[in-house]
């Protein structure tokens, strides 16, 4: 009996000597001497629980018991747990520990409980693919450059109105489908009914999801949204080689796409005779925004004859060539017979209210969906996974929500949200970024927040007036408001000559090769220029430019040799041609430099070249570090060239 | 040379304390009584000496509770098997506890003089089960969190006091910080005081009515008028004997703690989520020893089930010796003259048994049935 205990007494002792780390940091310890072999000393290592604790953030993290080479730079090919951990910009091990990025069990010294998921410890250590999710935490979510997952799931998350639906204090409410009101008076019946039934069918980059109505309910839906009575009837005349110029000459596919081919800011115009009714096209060429405040078309001005014109090729050219007309017609008479008082309750019951205002006779009954303010920290418990069997080491916050991402019916078939059907790449992004939605607040000193917030630079007076007319901010960004697409407007006052942009605005050529999104050629009045100029020249201004004004000697830069010195520089010793053109010939990927010096003021020429990435930050122009001098020469060559 | 060592060390007078006159050494190693009170007492000084040993890295904090038990748990020296065997040492005394009292309750041992020991007895085996509550919670973890939610509720339940007496337990109106600290104060402090106070008293007691009524003890046995004692047979001493008993009973300790050390390095004690108020785990489950009077509060009135049903059992089992004054059957493991008592007895245990069966085995979210082979809807 004693010698029992005495065993069992040897076996506890074994085990307390021997927790499973030990295995790592021997192999450690002989990769070390391993590494130290030159050295005449062997290196010290002791045996033991590593450990940070992190006091501000309550966090207490051993991962370095096993993680053993994070801070020595030999271990940068390892193979795990001894890698060297990447260069992550200054984030001091010692102050941020690992578990407030990572997640996973901080105090635990054994593999499995520190990286999860165990079944008492709800965290377990991120997937690669969904790491940013934490960079929020500290710095915010509109950090574009250093976590663009994350930037891209917040897009995501917005422009697919998801707070529509799901209510996440501190941000606001967005509706971004269009209302839905006078129905008769825009779309064909029958198109209506199969867009319920399946948007992308019709649309494949729609944003709308599919709500996954039966045949029937679909045919309910359409007959409530299908009121507001009749259309005006309008004769559609013959496709002519006019309006297809004006199309074209237009440029509507810089946003529009034709059988996929094209923008993505507005819809497919492939199909479009068997959506729209001619009026509404009409109605919407003259002025989209009477229709649909928030629309991002511009008021181009055609003239009455010329829309007519445009109408006529639309609807005589872009025809489903796939309709059937009899199986239309079934459809049509479908959602006459629809019974309204279901589909009344099917659109307040799936909330379609969350993207759409102004259905006549529905009440938008605000946020439906679960609330999301702390959706990255939900227990799991409160995640149903449904008939579906999940393994225990499966049961994850992030796979649930990755999965519910790609398929929203996965787990329960008759659910209110409809299905986005994301791919991989869009659902790693909405997952990262919900995952990043954990309703708490670092302590202030960790909050750093980065990149820039969207600006709510709203303009007013005429200026606001010819900006909301022509919807600038769809493309152009000025002072932190606005889109990707075209170049950013913040210091056109000090970039361009008002010669320049008078041409440009009537007749816009092609700067920038390689885009697909041309500026279209509006309809704009001299006036309007003089608006947009005075602006851009009082107050788009930096000063840096400005101040060059004056100090340059415009004689010196015709000196014929000082021209053939930055001709040199240009096409030998730094090679631009590489990416841009002049008269036709060198790369795409920069702008055409052909006459550039009518186009760019010289100020700016010589303050651009000084350091390109001063205002466009994100400029791909290789920084060069030109002299003085060289950027003297470079500069009188590019105004010279004619 | 050796005798003599042995006599030092076994026929001394410290062995000799224990009890009031010379016994019959030979007819205690013929009993068959299992020596579970002995038992009992073992487990308590494991109990304490592993108790103090995990007070060192415990604080009673809920911030710190819980990351306490994970340092035990991963980094302190011992820490895990020390808390796995104060852990399953605690299930071990519950249960022989009661079997301790089964025991006597079977012999009829509770019988004129040792009636007030049983009393003291049962003050014990609540004593333990106050124990095992409070220590239940000290992790402050969710099985924690919530057996100390559903048993504060249970409280309520009581008539007139029911809000204020939860109001004194938890020290204020949810389980918190206060609540840690008075279950970490009962269970460190109060109660070993008590336990300690009311075992000298039972230990007493068994010196002074001279051990057990073992039917076949020589010495101090009850007998009707008119019986004639049974004939002393012989004299049974000798340092041999009592070397036997001596051995024989500290061998048993030495099984308990081989059997305590073996469960701990096989299987580590049960330890869940960090306490999290907003997430109730569906069902929400008292500690197994628990669990049938939660299976009989679901069945109704709060009142009826939770307060009276326990409390009349408490007074009646108290009772018991102080009721049944009968004189047949001492010291004689079921004997035929009590077979309804022990009919009784048995039932209400298997009563008992079975409703901790039924609420720990077969009772899903939601407190709805479920056999075995049925799955829980996973939520």
């Amino acid at each position: 009996m004693a010698l029992l205990v005495l065993l069992l007494f040897i076996g506890q002792l074994w085990k307390n000597s021997n927790p499973s780390y030990l295995a790592y940091q021997k192999q450690f310890k002989s990769l070390l001497i391993q590494k130290a072999a030159q050295k005449s000393k062997d290196p010290e290592f002791r045996f033991g629980v590593r450990q940070r604790w992190i006091e501000k953030l309550k966090k207490t993290d051993r991962c370095e018991t096993c993680h053993l080479g994070m801070e020595d730079p030999r271990f940068q090919n390892a193979l795990q747990p001894f890698r060297s951990h990447p260069d992550v910009g200054g984030h001091d091990f010692e102050k941020f520990g690992c578990t407030v990025c990572h997640g996973g069990q901080g105090l635990a010294t054994s593999r499995n409980d520190a990286h999860g998921p165990v079944e008492n410890w709800n965290q377990a250590i991120y997937h690669q693919a969904f790491m940013e999710n934490s960079c929020g935490l500290c710095h915010g979510e509109f950090i574009q450059d250093q976590a663009p997952v994350l930037a891209r799931g917040r897009t995501a998350f917005q422009e697919h109105g998801c707070r529509g639906c799901h209510l996440v204090r501190g941000k606001e409410r967005i509706i971004v489908g269009p209302p839905l009101d006078r129905m008769t008076q825009r779309v064909k019946s029958d198109w209506l009914y199969r867009w319920i039934l399946n948007p992308k069918a019709y649309l494949p980059k729609t944003k709308m999801p599919n709500p996954k109505f039966s045949p029937q309910q679909a045919a309910d839906v359409a007959a409530v949204l299908f009121q507001g009575g009749k259309s005006l009837e309008v004769k559609v005349g013959q496709p002519t080689a006019e309006g297809k110029k004006t199309f074209l000459d237009s440029r509507c596919v810089s946003c529009h796409s034709l059988e996929g081919k094209g923008g993505i800011l507005g819809p497919e115009l492939s199909k479009i005779s068997s959506k729209m009714v001619p009026d509404r096209l009409i109605r919407i060429i003259k002025n989209p925004h009477e229709l649909w405040a928030a629309s991002q078309m511009p008021i181009y001005g055609f003239s009455d004859q010329e829309i007519l014109k445009i109408v006529d090729y639309l609807v005589g050219e872009y025809i489903d060539l796939e309709l059937d007309e009899s199986q239309a017609a079934a459809q049509a008479r479908m959602v006459q017979a629809g019974n309204k008082l279901r589909g009344k309750e099917l659109i307040e019951k799936q909330g379609c209210t969350g993207c759409h205002t102004q259905i006549e006779g529905v009440k938008d009954r605000g946020e439906i969906g679960l609330e999301m303010t702390a959706i990255g920290a939900i227990h799991i418990s409160h995640l149903d996974f449904g008939r579906i069997r999940v393994a225990p080491q499966d049961r994850t916050v992030p796979n649930w929500l990755y999965n519910k991402m790609k398929n929203s019916r996965l787990f329960k078939t008759d659910l209110k949200m409809p299905d986005y059907a994301f791919g991989d790449r869009e659902a790693e992004a909405v997952t990262t970024y919900l995952l990043g939605l954990k309703g708490q607040e670092v302590p202030a000193a960790f909050s750093l927040p980065l990149g820039v917030k969207p600006s709510s630079f709203a303009p007013q007076g005429k200026f606001g007036r010819v900006v909301d007319k022509y919807r600038c901010f769809t493309c152009h960004k000025i002072l932190g408001r606005g889109g990707e697409m075209a170049t950013d407007l913040t210091q056109e006052g000090s970039r361009v000559h008002r010669a320049w942009l008078e041409k440009f605005m009537k007749a816009p050529d092609t700067i920038r090769p390689i885009l697909v999104e041309r500026m279209p050629p509006f309809k704009i009045q001299a006036s309007e220029i003089e608006t947009l100029y005075t602006f851009f020249e009082a107050a788009l201004v930096d000063d840096r430019v400005e101040n060059l004004t004056g100090t340059i000697k415009e004689n010196a830069l015709r000196d014929p040799a000082l021209i053939q010195q930055g001709k040199n520089l240009y096409h030998q010793k730094y090679a631009c041609q590489a990416c841009h053109q002049i008269n036709h010939q060198g790369g795409l990927i920069g702008p055409d430099l052909t006459k550039v010096g009518d186009r760019l003021r010289i100020e700016w020429i010589l303050y651009y070249l000084r350091n390109p990435k001063a205002f466009v930050k994100r400029s791909v122009e290789p920084a060069f570090k030109l002299a003085d001098k060289e950027i003297e020469a470079m500069a009188a060559f590019l105004v010279s060239s004619k | 040379m050796r005798t003599d060592a042995r006599d030092l060390l076994f026929q001394n007078r410290f062995w000799k304390s224990f009890v009031r006159k010379e016994i019959p050494v030979n007819q205690w190693l013929r009993t068959k009584i299992l020596g579970l009170g002995l038992i009992n007492f073992y487990l308590f000084v494991i109990l304490t000496i592993t108790g103090i040993l995990l007070m060192f890295y415990y604080t009673p904090d809920t911030e710190r509770a819980y990351q306490g038990i994970k340092d035990l748990e991963y980094v302190a020296s011992f820490g895990l098997i020390f808390r796995n065997m104060h852990r399953y040492a605690a299930y071990l005394m519950l249960i022989s506890v009661f079997l301790h009292m089964s025991r006597v309750f079977f012999t009829a041992e509770y019988r004129e003089p040792r009636e007030f020991n049983w009393v003291t007895g049962f003050v014990l085996f609540l004593c333990t089960a106050v124990m095992a509550i409070t220590g239940y919670i000290l992790p402050w973890d969710q099985k924690g969190y919530w057996a100390m939610t559903i048993t504060s509720n249970v409280v309520t339940s009581a008539p007139v006091i029911g809000e204020k007496l939860k109001y004194l337990i938890l020290g204020g109106n949810e389980v918190g910080q206060n609540a840690l600290v008075h279950a970490y104060g009962m269970h460190v402090k109060i109660m070993p005081l008590i336990i300690g106070l009311v075992m000298g008293v039972h230990f007493w007691r068994i010196r002074k009515d001279d051990f057990l009524a073992w039917a076949v003890w020589g010495g101090h046995l009850d007998f009707k008028e008119g019986e004639t004692p049974p004939a002393p047979q012989g004299p049974e001493q000798g340092p041999s004997l009592w070397q036997d008993i001596i051995v024989r009973e500290l061998s048993k300790f030495l099984l308990i703690l081989a059997l305590v050390m073996g469960i701990s390095l096989l299987f580590n004690a049960p330890l869940e989520e960090g306490a999290n108020p907003s997430v109730t785990p569906s069902p929400v489950k008292a500690p197994w020893f628990l669990v049938g009077m939660q299976e009989l509060l679901s069945w109704g009135a709060p009142f009826f089930f939770g307060v009276l049903v326990p409390n009349v059992m408490i007074v009646l089992i108290i009772l018991i010796p102080y009721m049944d004054r009968g004189r047949e059957g001492i010291g004689v493991w079921f004997h035929p003259s009590r077979r309804l008592a022990n009919i009784l007895f048995t039932a209400v245990v298997t009563v008992y048994l079975g409703l901790i069966i039924v609420g720990q085995f077969l009772r899903g979210p939601g407190w709805v049935f479920y056999w075995p082979w049925q799955s829980w809807p996973i939520h």
